[in-house]
């Protein structure tokens, strides 16, 4: 239930649901508070339908709460779950479950991933959830720009220190510099409707396996976002 | 005559709030059905009396604007009030361009939805009567002989009966004659009236 559960459709996390899963049971909680309200104002109150209205808002007042701290623990704890596991297959398996095809996708995608690169020691499903925002958005910022082809280039690459650097760069419309500094903050979200998490959470996750995420403007256009994991 | 009741359509995948709307619209003395599915929605018989339908944008499996798509196609274009959990502005202006009454975030106010569902209630009755007066005015239309339309649609042009005879080659009193029939068939009170009758029987 709530957030957490991935939906069965691609069954990974799906951050921009959690506005609609919270206000959901909110709905819940006003709709039937309104109810009781008219109901209790009327010449012979139907009580028991009252008492179900209550008890409707006992439980999506619950359920709210659950979400909450379910998203607390994930985001604070974030519990991982580690495996061994090839930063490489991860951006494979993420482009594969974002474009089906890249050869046939509009955007052209270069995948420039190092051959030998070390396995990590991760949790594969919040890595694979950090590329996935990373991934999204780079497209988003790219579904927009009309005057250049759109072009994504994935890069992995492994200093001999034990270090894997992953960069995902788009030519898209950028992040205007005052922007910059609060990218990684939560709630911060230059798209519209955007929940201004996916970026945030990603920080969490990396922080938790021992990396580190930034960003920065390309020379031209676009963004580049990278992070490091520590080899296992 | 007796009006049927007015009947409001919840469509959202979600148990609980299904059950809170209908509530809520029940304790404002509105008759409701709920579904889970907009598909479940549109395969269920059409509303005789006026209705409208309550639609969450982000129905899993198929989106609101697919159904607003879909309920156009069909006979009865219900009017439909969107509710959504992420309303972005492109999409909130997708579906009010589409004909929405209204879109509305969740959660929201009592009175706002019931104020949104009584202004899609009256405009599905608008539609309604102006459905019922047509196929009025097509009955009367049709008891018109050959003669009479003609005539009709000569004087609703703005002809005098002297140039409508000429027109038909007849007298000016054979044209009266008919003229005064066509008002009575038709059940017009003045040429005004009959001018816009013509017109949506489409006597021209």
């Amino acid at each position: 239930m709530g957030m957490i559960q991935p939906p069965p459709h691609h069954g990974l996390l799906e951050f921009s649901v959690l506005a609609h899963e919270l206000k959901q049971p909110l709905m819940v909680i006003l709709s039937n508070a309104q109810a009781a309200q008219r109901l209790l104002t009327m010449a012979t109150p139907d009580l028991t339908e009252v008492g179900a209205a209550v008890d409707d808002i006992i439980a999506a007042a619950r359920r709210t709460d659950e979400m909450i701290q379910r998203l607390q623990a994930f985001i604070t704890t974030g519990a991982l779950e580690r495996s061994r596991l090839s930063i490489n297959d991860v951006i494979r398996e993420v482009i594969q479950l974002m474009c089906g095809d890249a050869a046939t996708h509009p955007i052209r995608i270069t995948l420039d991933l190092a051959a030998d690169l070390p396995s990590v020691h991760g949790d594969r499903i919040q890595l694979r959830q950090v590329l996935l925002n990373v991934v999204r958005n780079a497209f988003e910022a790219m579904h927009l720009v009309a005057d250049r082809a759109p072009t994504l280039v994935v890069r992995t690459t492994a200093k001999p220190t034990g270090v894997i650097t992953v960069t995902v760069q788009d030519c898209g419309r950028g992040i205007d510099e005052a922007s910059m500094a609060r990218l990684f903050h939560p709630f911060f979200t230059t798209k519209a409707g955007g929940m201004g998490l996916g970026l945030a959470l990603s920080r969490s996750i990396i922080a938790a396996h021992g990396g580190w995420i930034w960003a920065s403007r390309n020379p031209v256009q676009g963004l580049t976002v990278s992070f490091t994991l520590p080899a296992s | 005559m007796q009006e049927a009741t007015p009947t409001v359509f919840v469509v959202d995948d979600e148990a609980s709030v299904r059950r809170a709307i209908a509530r809520l619209l029940c304790s404002a003395g509105l008759h409701v059905e709920t579904f889970a599915s907009a598909h479940e929605f549109l395969r269920s018989p059409q509303p005789v009396g006026p209705a409208c339908l309550v639609l969450d944008v982000r129905l899993s499996g198929e989106n609101g604007l697919t159904v607003q798509d879909a309920l156009r196609h069909q006979e009865r274009c219900l009017p439909i009030i969107f509710l959504t959990g992420h309303g972005t502005v492109p999409l909130c202006a997708k579906a009010l361009k589409a004909g929405a009454v209204d879109f509305l975030q969740k959660p929201c106010n009592d009175e706002d939805l019931l104020e949104a569902i009584a202004t899609a209630l009256a405009q599905d009755r608008c539609m309604q009567d102006a459905q019922v007066h047509r196929v009025e005015l097509h009955r009367r239309a049709a008891t018109l002989s050959p003669r009479e339309r003609a005539v009709m649609a000569l004087v609703v042009t703005g002809l005098l009966n002297k140039q409508v005879a000429a027109a038909l080659g007849t007298s000016e009193k054979t044209v009266k004659v008919h003229r005064a029939r066509v008002m009575q068939k038709m059940q017009a009170t003045s040429l005004a009236t009959l001018v816009r009758m013509a017109d949506t029987v489409g006597i021209h």
